[in-house]
């Protein structure tokens, strides 16, 4: 049966890793595009290779436009690989674009996560009964609170203070929890075992006996955690985005007569998100499933790294 | 109304745990039955106070959705029955939702463990995909299936939107099982895989009974407290959904009630921030996961009565 689970993990890794490069590569050629298409043009109109008539934005995936700005004067042809916004900007570069600030994002997040977690977990590990009090103190009061609830207005309490430090605190004060309570049990697991309580008795202890100790079979853990909780954040990003919490203003396209189609303007999956319900009332579905997808992907390549790395972990179940 | 109510209400809880504590803390048999009442009341006078510095803060310190509360303040009255209220449209969804993930969570493991075929491994990878799908892209997904089976056979099956209704409440439920029903099925196979590996498993085996028989007798129901810990974190999750979920099918429970309060507004509507309305919502949502917490200790210890002379050791 080893066998197999072997072959199982394996896939299960070059699944992630694979879909991990698909992502790199589609964000590379989204990055490759003009900024025309994706940032500084927005465009009205356009001929649909195949139609008789101009068509307006968005334009569907796979689609070939020669593209009108409102003036109006041609921006010349564009492939559209994903389809475009409202506006007649191609999805892949917003996205391409918008990925980058939000993986920063989420680095930082899952980061203090795990400081916070870490520190917290080695305490309540390593016999600190105070920590573990307020831990489980915080932790109960962090559960009873609904995850988004809490988020948003902890985003929007410290938002003068600058946002993308609001969304840092906001989106940390939640999954911290769980990673302390990995880091000790880890810890005390650690402890009760053979060569821990030999080294013990010869006196290895303090942070010598965590670096040689602890140290080796905490990195592991740590290392799954962190696949697991950028994935956890990347989804807790776009549920905050679709309750319009996102970095950044939105600018308002003004279409003939009385309707107005907000556009983004600070390019960032969650804001990619906020417009969502918008689009979903005018059956503009491209909009709100690219960026959905690309978060969607993202996720998934970071779950099946952290399952499969929780298989060659020793202390995996 | 506002610090009045939240500061009395958090320190009359609070008196009343303590009583608890001293009351029945003396007599371990009862303590360790009765204990749970007390830390039930010290989350909740924690969760309240908390809240209420934390909504507090925000209103006065955001420029954003919790700027500037509302002129429609609610009495004390007005406020408790606009709770309770949306407490019971809630509490149907979440009960209907519950039932719903838990079959097929603790069902599909159940299936995976029992049945040993390779082929079943497409359901773990099946619930990886459904955990990262968020819960909005769901719900667009099963709007879009009411919209196309509207347009193929004529028949409306959305229920009514923005109204309490059955058949709208059905499909909330739905989309708020999916997530947590992926993730008890991931914490109930890693259990039963770990309990697998136990000893009495392997002497259960070696005695020649049928395999169905040891999952029933010796793998599920010696696992059965892990796996109700495990229910009770999906429960955790299902209500932290419970917001986005109500307010994307207009759904007036708890949820939509806790989004549109904290100044949050449909497409072309103004927000309106009612801080009192805030904290009580979410004083209700905590009450509720708060409970069921102490529930299922209570179920766990009836399962495993070894968990209820360990509890009484510890007091």
């Amino acid at each position: 049966m080893n066998w197999i689970r072997r072959r199982w993990r394996a896939s299960v890794g070059v699944a992630g890793f694979g879909l991990l490069g698909a992502l790199a590569a589609l964000v590379a050629v989204g990055f490759a595009e003009p900024a025309k298409w994706w940032s500084t043009g927005i465009y009205a109109f356009g001929y649909v290779n195949g139609s008789k008539g101009p068509q307006l934005p968005p334009f569907g995936p796979l689609s070939n436009v020669d593209v009108w700005t409102v003036a109006p004067q041609n921006a010349g042809n564009h492939f559209y690989l994903l389809g475009s916004d409202p506006g007649g900007r191609d999805l892949l570069g917003l996205v391409a674009h918008a990925t980058i600030p939000s993986l920063e994002l989420v680095a930082i997040v899952v980061a203090a996560r795990l400081l916070v977690g870490l520190l917290a977990g080695l305490a309540m590990g390593l016999g600190s009964r105070l920590v573990a009090s307020i831990s489980d103190g915080i932790g109960s009061w962090i559960i009873g609170f609904p995850y988004l609830a809490l988020a948003i207005v902890v985003i929007e309490a410290l938002a003068p203070r600058g946002k993308e430090f609001a969304f840092v605190v906001g989106m940390s004060i939640i999954g911290w929890r769980d990673i302390a309570v990995l880091v000790a049990e880890t810890v005390e697991r650690v402890r009760t075992q053979p060569f821990s309580i030999a080294a013990d008795a010869m006196g290895t202890g303090g942070l010598r006996f965590f670096q040689l100790h602890v140290v080796p079979f905490l990195r592991p853990v740590l290392t799954i955690e962190i696949a697991f909780q950028a994935s956890a954040v990347l989804v807790l990003l776009a549920e905050l985005g679709y309750l319009q919490v996102f970095l950044g203003p939105v600018l308002d396209l003004r279409q003939v007569g009385d309707n107005t189609i907000p556009l983004i303007t600070q390019l960032e999956l969650g804001q990619l998100l906020a417009l969502s319900r918008r689009y979903i009332l005018y059956k503009q579905m491209g909009p709100v499933l690219v960026p959905a997808f690309a978060v969607v992907a993202m996720a998934l390549a970071f779950e099946l790294v952290g399952t499969a790395l929780r298989g060659r972990s020793r202390f995996s179940r | 109304l506002g610090p009045v109510l939240w500061y009395n209400l958090s320190l009359l809880v609070l008196i009343a745990s303590l009583g608890i504590v001293l009351v029945f803390s003396h007599f371990p048999r009862i303590w360790a039955r009765v204990g749970f009442l007390s830390t039930l009341g010290f989350k909740m006078s924690g969760v309240l106070m908390a809240t209420w510095v934390v909504v507090t803060y925000a209103e006065r310190t955001s420029t954003g959705f919790l700027s500037g509360a509302s002129a429609q303040t609610l009495n004390a009255s007005a406020l408790a029955s606009t709770i309770i209220t949306a407490a019971e449209r809630s509490l149907a969804v979440m009960l209907a939702g519950t039932v719903v993930g838990t079959a097929i969570g603790l069902g599909a493991a159940y299936i995976t463990v029992s049945q040993k075929r390779r082929s079943l491994a497409a359901v773990g990878f099946a619930a990886a995909v459904i955990w990262v799908f968020p819960t909005f892209l769901t719900a667009v997904f099963v709007q879009e299936l009411q919209a196309q089976v509207f347009n193929i056979t004529g028949f409306a099956v959305g229920g009514s939107y923005g109204n309490v209704d059955p058949v709208q409440a059905a499909w909330a439920a739905v989309v708020l099982s999916i997530r947590p029903a992926a993730y008890v099925y991931r914490r109930a196979r890693l259990t039963l895989q770990d309990a697998q590996a136990e000893d009495h498993v392997r002497t259960a085996k070696a005695k020649g009974l049928p395999w169905r028989q040891v999952v029933n007798r010796h793998i599920v129901r010696p696992a059965a407290p892990s796996l109700t810990a495990g229910w009770i974190a999906s429960f955790r999750l299902m209500i932290g959904s419970l917001p986005l979920v109500e307010f994307f099918f207009a759904y007036p429970g708890l949820g939509m009630q806790l989004v549109l309060a904290i100044g949050i507004a449909y497409p072309d509507q103004p927000g309106h921030f009612q801080p009192d309305l805030a904290i009580g919502l979410v004083a209700a949502m905590a009450a509720i996961l708060l409970t069921l917490e102490a529930m299922a200790k209570l179920l766990q210890q009836w399962l495993d009565p070894r968990l209820n002379e360990l509890r009484i050791s510890l007091a």
